[in-house]
């Protein structure tokens, strides 16, 4: 892999450009790998990379059934923060956004990750004693988070509605400054690179459509629409579709499937300078560095896998927009469209072993699991290489459904995030 | 948005007025001290999420309040039938047809939209059996949306006979139909619930650049 630098550009400018390699090879899948990721979407990739990285486990593949990063990982808002509630949650986001704040640099792309400050407005007294608890869970955590009057609020972002005659007035904020937002194309691609690299083979247009098991049960292997590839430890990491992958192999997940619509306005100059999130009406909205307004809300209500929903959703959003802010009642909105996420009943994802030996699975990361990519390919890397959770993942496990163990962050928010 | 027929009033309503309830037929254990943990993990938490046909319930929260159970393909979120709350959970083999002619089907039904575009002289192709939209509900079919139309068309039977309808091979072999790939035919177009009468009557009826409009095919992500 040739570095990516100033000097590499004035070479290449001398050059015509004619010297830029391909960022990943395309290779013809082997007989046997060490390791298969199925999903080759950030969480997979991230996966591989850490595992040729920091466990020197090379002989990988990650089998991909579309285009590499055409999953959630190319739909959802972008939006990094670790705000989270409960220690564990606390624990995993903030691993994430530590390695978030050096990942151009270790992985040599630009990631284009901008912590300008994620707001999460309050509208009433619940919200208000809700975010307060969240700003101390979090900064008894080592988080930082901090409380916002309205006016402090309306000054970090000045097309805020702050009026007290709204519909449902802002009466605070909570404040994470080093939230923000990434480049999630460029996620996936960095981290396909840096694997690539290694010696991770990148497997696109090769749909699983069998695991295989021994004798004893174990994992051996996985077929595929490009033939069979054995492997005694295959990691799933597929998002919306975890829970028929998991059924090849005989197991039943607590997860269900939903719509997650965003959608993006016309392209406009810088004038929304951070990201703002509100749970009551139930929106959130950034900009792009294209300049587009990057909206999203909630699932549509039933499970589906048609990566599509319905329009009274995407209006419903749009309401809550204009109502924060009228500033944008006359924008008009360019694109929309759906990705299928995997939600748990607690909210929490699943990184963990499976009652199946060699099986890993991680899922389960429901509307909101960009955020995390590194760090959740860095411990699930962990977690397969030693056949053992790594401390930060060790609560988020399958059978906290059993045990009631649960980390609730459902509960703990009262919306889907 | 989903039109979605409650069983006990007896019509097609839109989405908002219900309630999705969660995967259907799952029974609580009769002896809750003798359950098991793992029992309880299977009730509680535990769901097929299946791609393709799925039991559900669904409330009538602004309608009869009621609960009811309904079939439904998570593909192309298309429902097959609506029943009440208790009745036996039917035979899935019941909706393999429909299930399995679902993609072909789509797929000429792209097709169709985007023949014209290439050749503005072929006919469209012979109408099929299915009721025919504009025919449903007495009013002129510019007048109904599509998705109106189409489930006016279920609505005039019983779901058991629109499902019936639904069910009939539309042609010989549906294979045949994949060969015949247009261009613009995506595979994620071929997804689409789209309606074969639909685009059939349309088809029959109106100029091409209307009929590219109306087809209800929303664009993903590009």
């Amino acid at each position: 892999m040739r570095r990516y630098s100033v000097f590499a550009i004035a070479r290449e400018a001398l050059r015509g450009h004619t010297g830029w390699e391909e960022q990943w090879s395309s290779p013809e899948p082997r007989a046997e790998y060490d390791v298969i990721i199925v999903g080759a979407g950030g969480h997979g990739l991230a996966t591989a990379y850490y595992l040729a990285k920091v466990h020197g486990i090379t002989n990988v593949a990650v089998l991909e059934k579309g285009w590499l990063g055409g999953g959630n990982t190319g739909r959802n808002t972008t939006i990094i923060r670790s705000n989270y509630l409960y220690d564990e949650s606390a624990g995993i986001y903030e691993h994430a956004v530590k390695l978030w704040e050096g990942l151009s640099q270790e992985i040599n792309y630009n990631v284009m990750y901008s912590p300008r400050g994620v707001m999460m407005l309050a509208h009433n007294v619940h919200d208000v004693q809700v975010l307060k608890r969240h700003i101390h869970a979090n900064r008894l955590n080592g988080i930082d988070n901090e409380w916002l009057t309205p006016e402090e609020a309306k000054e970090f972002c000045p097309p805020l509605n702050i009026s007290k005659d709204a519909r449902y007035p802002v009466v605070g904020a909570a404040l994470q400054r080093r939230g923000g937002t990434a480049r999630h194309d460029a996620v996936a691609w960095g981290y396909a690179r840096g694997a690539s690299a290694r010696g991770v083979h990148i497997i696109q247009n090769c749909e699983v459509t069998a695991i295989n098991r021994g004798p004893d049960g174990a994992v051996t292997g996985v077929e595929t629409s490009r033939g069979s590839i054995r492997a005694k430890k295959v990691g799933v990491v597929a998002a919306g579709h975890t829970s028929v992958l998991m059924a090849m192999a005989g197991v039943r997940m607590p997860l269900e499937s939903y719509p997650l619509q965003a959608l993006v306005s016309e392209p406009v100059k810088p004038c929304f300078p951070c990201v703002v999130m509100s749970n009551t009406v139930h929106a959130y909205i950034s900009q792009s560095d294209k300049g587009e307004l990057v909206i999203g809300a909630g699932t549509d209500q039933y499970t589906s896998y048609s990566q599509t929903g319905g329009l009274h959703i995407i209006n419903h959003t749009l309401d809550a927009i204009c109502e924060m802010f009228p500033v944008f009642t006359r924008m008009k909105m360019l694109r929309s469209w759906g990705g299928i996420v995997d939600v748990t009943p607690d909210r929490s994802p699943i990184l963990a072993k499976t009652p199946v030996k060699g099986l890993y699975v991680n899922c389960g990361w429901g509307t909101g699991g960009f955020k995390a990519t590194p760090g959740s390919g860095n411990v699930f890397a962990h977690t397969i290489a030693r056949d053992e959770p790594h401390p930060i993942n060790a609560p988020f496990t399958l059978e906290r459904f059993r045990t009631g163990r649960l980390i609730d962050e459902a509960a703990a928010a009262a919306v889907a995030h | 948005m989903l039109l979605i027929h409650c069983p006990y009033c007896g019509e097609e309503r839109p989405e908002l007025e219900f309630r999705h309830a969660g995967e259907a037929h799952i029974a609580r254990s009769k002896a809750i001290t003798e359950t098991s943990d793992e029992d309880f993990e299977a009730f509680l938490y535990l769901r097929a999420n299946t791609k393709g046909l799925v039991y559900e319930r669904w409330r009538h929260l602004h309608g009869c309040g009621r609960f009811f159970n309904a079939v439904r393909d998570s593909v192309t979120d298309r429902f097959f039938i609506t029943y009440k709350a208790g009745q036996p959970k039917p035979d899935p083999s019941r909706f393999a047809k429909a299930v399995a002619a679902v993609e072909p089907i789509a797929i000429e039904a792209a097709v169709v939209v985007s023949e014209p575009r290439l050749q503005p002289a072929a006919p469209a192709k012979a109408p099929r059996k299915v009721a025919a939209a504009p025919e449903v509900g007495g009013e002129p079919a510019g007048l109904m949306a599509p998705d109106i139309m189409r489930n006016r068309a279920k609505a005039k039977g019983a779901p058991e006979a629109a499902l019936a309808a639904e069910a009939k091979p539309k042609r010989k072999s549906p294979a045949k139909a994949k060969p015949v790939d247009a261009t613009k035919a995506s595979p994620r177009k071929a997804r689409k619930p789209v309606e074969p009468g639909i685009a059939e009557s349309e088809a029959a009826s109106e100029a091409p650049s209307k009929r590219i409009r109306r087809v209800p095919v929303k664009k993903g992500d590009a």
